[in-house]
């Protein structure tokens, strides 16, 4: 899958909660301007309704606003393919805008720091790969499992680790490696032995 | 038959506590009774325990996705009328709604007056059928 593909995915997830956020802000508002000119209720009413309906839209604004946010670092990525950037904010990034997508099957993703991480000489490809893998494994999970990204180093090359305790994970990430076919250049997926969690590793420009 | 607009019954689904919470006072301030959910199995409960005439329905939810709602209501309450609800900028889901026998979409964010109009016409559509 190509980066322009991946990132009109993410996109598209992100603007969804994007509209959400709208929706609940037109709604607020709306209702402000029905208490107003459709109720006929006293001065102190009014205020105390008010009260509680403004910082309900300033949560409504500042989740907006990270969504935007996260949406132009990422446009910035795409655009801008020269690296490094720094694997772990570009996982962060990654997990921030599908987390609808894992809302919608009940799971809690979560990027853990761990030291010094690395930053990636080719973004695009930790991008279209790690897309893929959080896709797949949204579909494949089941539900209130937690997937934890634990970034890191290994003999130079950037790593990936994703682990889930849930006890069906395993068997139903078994087909991970096939549901990712296709990954980018110079990035690879195996099965960690040792715990059956898997590593995405990507090529990795320097330490940090 | 025709039903004022006090006698409407309004199911509203969706998980956006927020939204559910205002929408569902900005209906009830123009008259519209309407009751609330937050995801499609306990929206389903309260359908059963009072048949609406229409149900405003968000399209993707956690757990029991907007879709599969839709078939079973319309599997077990057929002239209870479906309005779907949908974030989303393509209006694929929409689509895909009708074909499975919801009334209408509307995409958020919407205009109330526009929803009002909807409902009514649903409303008709509910009772004419029943």
């Amino acid at each position: 899958m190509g980066a322009a593909k991946q990132m009109g995915k993410v996109s598209a997830t992100a603007m969804h909660d994007m509209l959400n956020v709208l929706a609940g802000i037109k709604e607020t508002v709306g209702l402000m301007e029905d208490l107003l000119c459709r109720c006929k209720l006293d001065a102190a009413t009014l205020q105390a309704r008010f009260k509680t309906m403004v910082p309900a839209m300033h949560q409504q604004v500042a989740k907006g606003v990270i969504l935007a946010e996260s949406l132009n670092r990422l446009g910035h990525v795409v655009a801008d393919p020269e690296g490094p950037v720094d694997a772990a904010n570009l996982a962060r990034l990654l997990v921030a805008l599908t987390s609808r997508r894992a809302r919608m099957r009940k799971l809690s993703v979560h990027v853990e720091e761990n030291g010094p991480t690395c930053a990636t000489a080719e973004p695009q490809g930790l991008l279209c790969g790690l897309g893929m893998v959080l896709e797949a494994c949204y579909a494949a999970l089941p539900p209130q499992a937690e997937l934890r990204l634990k970034l890191g180093q290994e003999d130079g090359v950037g790593v990936v680790r994703l682990r889930c305790t849930h006890p069906e994970a395993a068997a139903a990430l078994a087909g991970l490696a096939e549901a990712c076919a296709g990954l980018p250049d110079g990035v690879t997926l195996r099965q960690d032995s040792r715990d059956s969690g898997w590593s995405l590793g990507f090529p990795c420009a320097q330490r940090t | 038959m025709s039903l004022n607009m006090d006698q409407w019954k309004v199911l509203l689904v969706d998980d956006e506590e927020e939204f559910v919470t205002t929408l569902a006072e900005r209906l009830s301030i123009r008259g519209i009774a309407t009751r609330t959910a937050l995801d499609g199995e306990s929206g389903l409960r309260r359908l059963a325990e009072e048949i609406p005439h229409v149900l405003l329905l968000d399209v993707m939810m956690p757990g029991m996705r907007g879709l599969d709602v839709l078939r079973a209501v319309k599997r077990d309450h057929p002239a209870v009328q479906v309005i779907l609800l949908t974030g989303q900028g393509s209006s694929k889901d929409g689509i895909e709604g009708m074909n499975e026998g919801a009334f209408d979409y509307v995409m958020k964010p919407f205009d109330i007056d526009g929803l009002v109009a909807k409902i009514g016409e649903a409303v008709a559509k509910a009772v004419g059928g029943r």
